[in-house]
């Protein structure tokens, strides 16, 4: 006798699709095309010859034969775009550029991630009152928003002369006051006490159950938060401005070469070919933990 | 007898005090409060203390005078008007808006319908390219790409909007705010999202069973649903009707830019920018920030206490 297979119809059921969901499909797709126009738009321009191209010739000219492509916009923007910064009067070029972004992003990220890390972990694993009060601390932190505290952050930089450096902004980094405390203590407080325990008895010290037990279980949401991090000090721009004017960034790089063009850079292929010249690393970062970091966002959100 | 015991049994949950491991804690945790302690309470106490002082030959001194003068003589102008009119207008643009939209468009692709694994890769772009990036993209598109557009397909000849030789200041305002609202809502959706996959499926297809569509399962299930998450992002965006630039200094340099398309967040780090550290610029920037903190966590505290009415 043959078995009759019980249908069950998926969580999401399929329906026709009704008049809004068209609706909105058409909404995502003039999105998706409004965001993606301008970035294909800036790639295709950033490879035309500066003087061949004009402010009526844009995207209809590169299905155009015979029209020049070249990468010498961005030999030329690599080797000769400067940056003149008002303070030490030195000119930094676009290596220099990234340079000074990557020691700001990956030192700010690396303090922005272990002080929570740090603290979460404590919080979490030793159920003392004070860790109680910690976690109550940046719960009211959070609720609680301050605003127009700039001024006197680089005011307290200035007395304690470290203003204009860019170790003295992984120090104002290396706080706990952030939602990844929060997530970071769930994940902590999720790994069971036994493991710890176990530890203990085999004669490991705390931190060797930090290092080597409970961290490395939690590195993916570790990884995630420094990635996440990176990307977010990478991008800015107005932090250097303020806090370390004498070391411009490559964020700080894109605006300034677009806003105080020089006579020789100021060509449109030529800003452009600077500008993806100094998002490039960012790209890159996006493709490698692109799902990682989708996940992340989620995580962030509902834990917030 | 009862609170004895409830003490002991709260007690069994606490971690035993043993002195290696108090040692231990003490030793990593220093670091962190130490830094706390300087640049959380240092900062924000010495905030207070400027918002009271002027700054004679970089020294600052106790005198609310000036401060409260130079506020006093900003509310009398028209202009300070316009900047918080705009400041409220942006909140709503891209916070309320924003928000509207994220929410349709993450039910969309909480449905897993056509193409939703697509858009919701193309809606994270913006959380991860640098703002800046995305402007001088914007900018130089509607500036110099669009008008090439409209004259080459429809023989239009379009002005460079971003031209301050052209626009006005509303025009410019309308456009990045526009900008503004592009790039805001796409990490909502990513979280929304996710909050709207937790809820039981068995929910969704006692709905179904019930006969509910995909509108009123929309109202009456999802919507309330992730009414918490939803709301925390209203709330959070209330301070920023006092911090939003509106990607006003990406744009346009400080000199370009006309009084009327200031937003508060923007004046205020105009102020910072062009201040120095030691000037009295710096004194009226802790001023504002006093007063605006003053205003906005009252409010903030409010609407999360109406918010956890509404969702009990």
């Amino acid at each position: 006798m043959k078995k009759v297979k019980l249908y069950t119809e998926p969580s999401h059921l399929k329906e026709k699709p009704s008049f809004a969901t068209v609706a909105i499909f058409i909404l995502l797709a003039i999105y998706t095309i409004g965001l993606f126009t301008p970035i294909v738009w800036a790639i295709v321009v950033s490879f035309m010859d500066k003087n061949d191209y004009s402010n009526f010739f844009g995207v209809s000219r590169a299905f155009n034969l015979g029209i020049k492509y070249t990468f010498d916009n961005y030999a030329f923007s690599w080797e000769n775009l400067k940056i003149l910064t008002t303070t030490t009067e030195m000119e930094y070029g676009i290596p220099d550029l990234l340079m000074h972004s990557l020691i700001y992003a990956l030192g700010s990220a690396f303090a922005f991630t272990l002080c929570p890390v740090i603290v979460a972990y404590l919080t979490a694993r030793f159920k003392y009152a004070f860790s109680k009060v910690v976690y109550t601390f940046v719960l009211i932190t959070m609720t609680l928003p301050i605003v127009g505290s700039m001024a006197s952050e680089i005011t307290m930089l200035h007395n304690l002369k470290i203003y204009d450096s860019i170790p003295a902004v992984f120090i104002l980094r290396f706080n706990f006051l952030s939602i990844y405390f929060l997530i970071l203590h769930a994940q902590f407080s999720s790994i069971p006490q036994e493991y710890t325990e176990a530890a203990k008895v085999d004669g490991a010290s705390n931190l060797r159950v930090m290092g080597q037990i409970i961290i490395p279980q939690s590195l993916n949401t570790i990884v995630t938060v420094f990635v996440l991090s990176f990307i977010s000090y990478w991008n800015d721009y107005q932090v250097p401005l303020l806090y370390f004017p004498s070391y411009p960034t490559a964020a700080f790089g894109i605006y300034d070469f677009v806003q105080n063009a020089s006579p020789e850079g100021n060509y449109i292929p030529i800003q452009l070919a600077a500008t993806l010249i100094m998002a490039l690393p960012i790209i890159i970062v996006f493709i490698i933990f692109n799902k990682k970091l989708r996940v992340s966002v989620s995580m962030g959100g509902i834990k917030g | 007898m009862r609170r004895s015991v409830a003490r002991k049994i709260n007690r069994k949950n606490r971690t035993p005090l043993r002195k290696g491991d108090v040692i231990f804690y003490v030793a990593l945790i220093a670091l962190p409060l130490v830094q706390i302690a300087i640049f959380y309470f240092g900062v924000n106490f010495q905030s207070i203390l400027m918002a009271f002082q002027k700054s004679v030959d970089g020294v600052f001194i106790f005198d609310i005078g000036p401060n409260w003068n130079k506020f006093v003589a900003d509310i009398n102008t028209k202009e300070f008007w316009v900047m918080i009119k705009n400041s409220i207008l942006v909140y709503i643009f891209t916070s309320l808006s924003g928000t509207v939209l994220a929410t349709i468009f993450s039910y969309y692709i909480y449905k897993r319908r056509t193409l939703s694994n697509l858009f919701k890769f193309v809606l994270f772009i913006p959380s991860i390219l640098p703002g800046i990036l995305l402007v001088v993209m914007f900018q130089m598109f509607v500036s110099s790409g669009v008008p090439a557009y409209a004259d080459l397909l429809f023989g239009i000849k379009m002005p460079d909007y971003f031209s301050t030789d052209f626009a006005t200041s509303d025009i410019r305002f309308i456009l990045v705010t526009i900008f503004s609202i592009w790039i805001s809502f796409g990490g909502q959706v990513l979280i929304y999202t996710a909050a709207m996959d937790q809820i039981p499926n068995e929910i969704i297809e006692a709905g179904k069973l019930d006969g509910t569509t995909s509108f009123t399962e929309f109202i009456h299930i999802i919507l309330p649903s992730i009414l918490a998450t939803v709301g925390t992002f209203l709330i959070v965006g209330i301070a920023s009707i006092f911090t939003n630039q509106n990607n006003l200094f990406s744009f346009f340099r400080p000199k370009d830019m006309q009084n009327t398309e200031y937003t508060f967040g923007y004046y205020m780090f105009s102020i910072v920018y062009s201040g120095g550290a030691g000037s009295s610029g710096y004194c009226y920037a802790a001023f504002l920030g006093l007063l605006t903190t003053s205003i906005v966590a009252p409010l903030t505290l409010l609407a999360r206490k109406l918010l956890s009415k509404v969702t009990s």
